[in-house]
C-alpha cells in the first residue's frame, strides 16, 4: 500500500513483552496503513495473541509502544482509551460470546453500554442497529435469541463479527477468524469479512494460518519468529523466505496436491 | 468542524422536493450529531414523497441509515439516489422488514410462577432421586470392576473436602463450643446445676451441634465449589470430551464426590465434636469452676455413647447429601455463566434445606424409636 508510510492506524515500534518468564517479544516492529489488513503468521506460541492484545493495550510490554490511531496505547488516558475502544473491534479466537446473554443481547452490548457515558440510544434504536448489525453478517434473525452455547461454530464467529462492529469499528483485530470453521464456512466467512471490509473501508490486524484467508484478506503478510517480525511482504514475497515455519506453512497439502493434480492431468 | 456536521438541503420546485444530506452522518457514538441530523431532517415536509440525494454525504453509518430509513417510513423513499456502499444499508434495512421475531415470551402471573416453581422442584427432585440410582449402580459396578474406581478423584475429594476443612471447621467449632458453654452456663448457675453443663452441652454438641456445623461448613466450601467446577465443564465441552473416551461423568465425577464425602465428613464431624467440647471444657472451667478432669471425668456417665454414633451417622448421611446435590447441579447446569450462578446458588441451598429436613426426620423417627 502507498499510502501506508504516511497514515498507520497501527505502528508498533520496538516492543518487548514478557508472560511469565518467557520473553515472547523481543524486539517487534510493523505498522498497518489505513484501508489495509496486514496478516500475522508465526508458528504455534510465537506470540501472535499476544501481540494482539499488546496493540489492544490488554497486556503491558516491558519497553516499546503500540501506536492505534495515532495514540500510545499503552500511555492513553481513559478518555483517550475509550474513544480508541470505540473505533476498533476484535475479534476473539473463540468468539467469547457472554455466555449468559442471548445473540442479540450480545450484539445490543456495547450500544447499550454508551448509555452509561451519556450517549444513550434509545431503545428503538438499540433493537434496530442490532437487527441490522446482524443482517450485516447474513446471520438469521430466527436465531437471534439463542445463547451462545446453542450456536454452530460459524454462528459463533459471525456473531462475534457483528458484536465486534456495532459501534462501527474502522479497524478491526481478527485472531485466527477462520480457525475451527470446515473449508467451506471458512470460505464463506473469508468472503464476508471481504464484503464488510470493502463496504466499510475497513483497515484491519488479521492472525491466521489460513492460506485462502490470507489471500484473499491481507495486502501484506508479516511472520513472527523468534520474538521478532522475520519478514513482512506479499503473500508471494514471504513464500520465498527461507525458514523452516514458512517453508512448512507454504507446502501445499497432500488434498491441494491432488487436487491440482486432478485439474492438470499432464502433471 | 462545523461543515461536518450532518445537515440536509432542501430544494422545492414545482412541487417537487428534493433533499440533500450532506457532512458526515456517522451517528452511532455522536449523540450531538443525533440531535443534530434529527433537528434538521424534522423540517422536511412528507420525507417519504421527496427526492433523496445521498451523493453530497462525506459518511454515513448504521444508525445514520438507520434514521433516514424510519423517517422513509421504513420503505424506500419516492426516489433514491445514493452510492453503492449506502444502499448496502438500506439493502438489509428493507431485507429485514417483516422476519424480525419476538422475543420468546416469559409468563409472568404469580400462578403460573408458583407452577414453574414447582414444577422445577419436582422435577430436579426426581433427576436428583436418578442420579443416587446412577450412582449406587456404579458403585456397584465399580465394585465389580475395581480398575474402574476413581481413586485419584476419591482421595482428591477426601484430600480438598476433608482435609483441607480442618482448620476452618476446627477454630469455628472451638468458638462455638465457647459460646454455646458460656450461655448455657449462666443459665444452669442459677440453678447451682453447674455439672450439668457436661451433659447439656455434649449433647448438643454430639448429636446436633457438630454435624450441623459441619454440614453447613462443607455445603458452603466444598458443594458450592463442586457445582461450580462439574458445571463449568459443560462450558469447556469437557463432560462431552469425557463421553468420547467412554468415560460415564457419574462414575467419574459424581461418585468419587459422594463417596469422598461420605467417608470425610463422618470424621470431620469427629473432629467437630472434639473441638467444640474442648473450647466448652475451657469455658466451664473459666466460668463454672469444673476443671477439665472432672469434665472428662463425669462425661461416661453423663452422655451415652450412642449420642457420639448418632452425630457421625449424620455425618455420613450429610455428605452424601451435599456430594449428590452439588453433583446433581453441577451435571445439569446449562453451558452459560448465568446457569453457573443458579446452580451454584441452588446447590447451596437445597443441600442445607435437605440437611435440615432429615435432620428433623432422623430426630422424630429416634424419638419414636425411644433413642433419644
Ligand atoms: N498468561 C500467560 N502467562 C505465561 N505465559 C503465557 C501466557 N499467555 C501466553 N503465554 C505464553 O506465551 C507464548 C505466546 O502465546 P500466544 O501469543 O498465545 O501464542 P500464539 O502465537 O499461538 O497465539 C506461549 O508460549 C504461551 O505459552
Ligand atoms: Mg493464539
Amino acid at each position: 500500500m502507498a499510502d501506508s508510510r504516511i497514515d498507520p492506524v497501527i505502528r508498533v515500534a520496538g516492543l518487548r513483552t514478557r508472560l511469565g518468564d518467557r520473553l515472547v517479544h523481543s524486539n517487534v516492529n510493523l505498522e498497518v496503513g489505513r484501508g489495509e489488513i496486514l496478516g500475522v503468521i508465526g508458528a504455534s506460541g510465537s506470540g501472535k495473541t499476544a501481540l494482539l492484545k499488546q496493540v489492544a493495550g490488554l497486556l503491558q510490554p516491558e519497553s516499546g509502544q503500540a501506536e492505534v490511531l495515532g495514540v500510545d496505547v499503552h500511555r492513553a488516558s481513559w478518555s483517550e482509551a475509550r474513544e480508541l475502544r470505540k473505533r476498533w473491534g476484535i475479534l476473539y479466537q473463540n468468539g467469547a460470546l457472554f455466555s449468559a446473554l442471548t445473540v442479540f443481547d450480545n450484539v445490543a452490548f456495547p450500544l447499550r453500554e454508551l448509555a452509561r457515558y451519556g450517549e444513550a440510544l434509545e431503545e428503538d434504536m438499540v433493537r434496530e442497529l442490532t437487527w441490522l448489525k446482524l443482517a450485516m453478517v447474513h446471520f438469521e434473525p430466527e436465531d437471534a435469541w439463542k445463547l451462545p452455547g446453542e450456536l454452530s461454530g460459524g454462528m459463533v464467529k459471525r456473531a462475534a463479527l457483528a458484536r465486534a462492529l456495532a459501534l462501527e469499528a474502522e479497524l478491526l483485530f481478527l485472531d485466527e477468524p477462520t480457525t475451527g470453521l470446515d473449508p467451506i464456512l471458512a470460505r464463506e466467512f473469508t468472503d464476508l469479512l471481504g464484503e464488510l471490509r470493502k463496504e466499510l473501508g475497513l483497515s484491519g490486524l488479521m492472525i491466521s494460518h489460513d492460506l485462502d484467508a490470507l489471500a484473499s484478506l491481507g495486502d501484506r503478510i508479516a511472520v513472527l519468529g523468534e520474538g521478532c517480525i522475520l519478514t513482512t511482504g506479499s503473500l508471494e514475497e514471504v513464500a520465498q523466505v527461507d525458514h523452516p515455519f514458512i517453508q512448512d506453512l507454504f507446502t501445499p497439502t497432500r488434498g491441494q496436491e491432488r487436487m491440482y493434480r486432478l485439474s492438470h492431468p499432464g502433471n | 468542524m462545523a461543515s461536518q456536521d450532518p445537515s440536509v438541503q432542501i430544494d422545492r420546485d414545482h412541487g417537487r422536493t428534493r433533499v440533500r444530506p450532506e457532512g458526515r452522518w456517522t451517528l452511532i457514538a455522536d449523540p450531538d450529531g443525533r440531535q443534530r441530523a434529527s433537528e434538521a431532517l424534522a423540517e422536511i415536509e412528507q420525507p417519504s414523497q421527496a427526492e433523496w440525494d445521498l451523493r453530497g454525504m462525506e459518511a454515513l453509518d448504521s444508525a445514520g441509515a438507520l434514521l433516514l430509513w424510519r423517517l422513509w417510513g421504513k420503505e424506500y423513499p419516492a426516489e433514491l439516489q445514493c452510492h453503492e456502499q449506502q444502499r448496502g444499508y438500506f439493502e438489509r434495512l428493507a431485507g429485514l422488514a417483516g422476519r424480525i421475531p419476538e422475543p420468546p415470551g416469559r409468563w409472568w402471573h404469580p400462578l403460573v410462577r408458583i407452577g414453574e416453581g414447582l414444577y422445577h422442584a419436582l422435577q430436579a427432585g426426581g433427576q436428583m432421586l436418578l442420579l443416587l440410582g446412577q450412582i449406587l449402580v456404579s458403585t456397584g459396578y465399580a465394585l465389580r470392576n475395581p480398575r474402574f474406581l476413581p481413586w485419584t478423584e476419591l482421595s482428591a475429594t477426601i484430600y480438598k473436602a476433608g482435609l483441607r476443612s480442618v482448620v476452618l471447621l476446627g477454630v469455628i467449632n472451638f468458638l462455638i463450643g465457647m459460646v454455646m458453654a458460656y450461655q448455657m452456663g449462666l443459665e444452669i448457675a442459677k440453678y447451682g446445676a453447674n455439672t450439668a453443663i457436661i451433659g447439656v452441652l455434649s449433647i448438643a454438641m454430639l448429636r446436633e451441634l457438630g454435624p450441623w456445623i459441619t454440614a453447613i461448613i462443607l455445603a458452603g466450601r466444598t458443594g458450592s465449589a463442586i457445582t461450580a467446577e462439574i458445571g463449568s465443564m459443560h462450558l469447556t465441552g469437557e463432560l462431552s470430551a469425557l463421553r468420547t473416551f467412554g468415560v460415564s461423568p457419574v462414575l467419574r465425577l459424581a461418585l468419587p464426590r459422594v463417596l469422598g464425602l461420605a467417608i470425610a465428613m463422618p470424621l470431620l464431624v469427629v473432629w467437630a465434636d472434639f473441638t467444640g467440647m474442648v473450647g466448652g471444657m475451657v469455658v466451664a472451667d473459666a466460668s463454672l469452676g469444673i476443671s477439665p478432669s472432672l469434665f472428662l471425668e463425669r462425661l461416661p456417665h453423663d452422655v451415652e455413647l450412642v449420642n457420639f454414633w448418632i452425630g457421625v451417622a449424620k455425618g455420613v448421611i450429610n455428605g452424601v447429601i451435599i456430594g449428590l446435590v452439588a453433583s446433581y447441579y453441577g451435571l445439569y447446569a446449562q453451558p452459560s455463566t448465568e446457569s453457573l450462578r443458579r446452580q451454584t446458588t441452588a446447590s447451596v441451598v437445597t443441600t442445607l434445606s435437605l440437611v435440615l429436613v432429615l435432620d428433623a426426620g432422623v430426630g422424630a423417627l429416634l424419638a419414636g424409636a425411644g433413642l433419644i
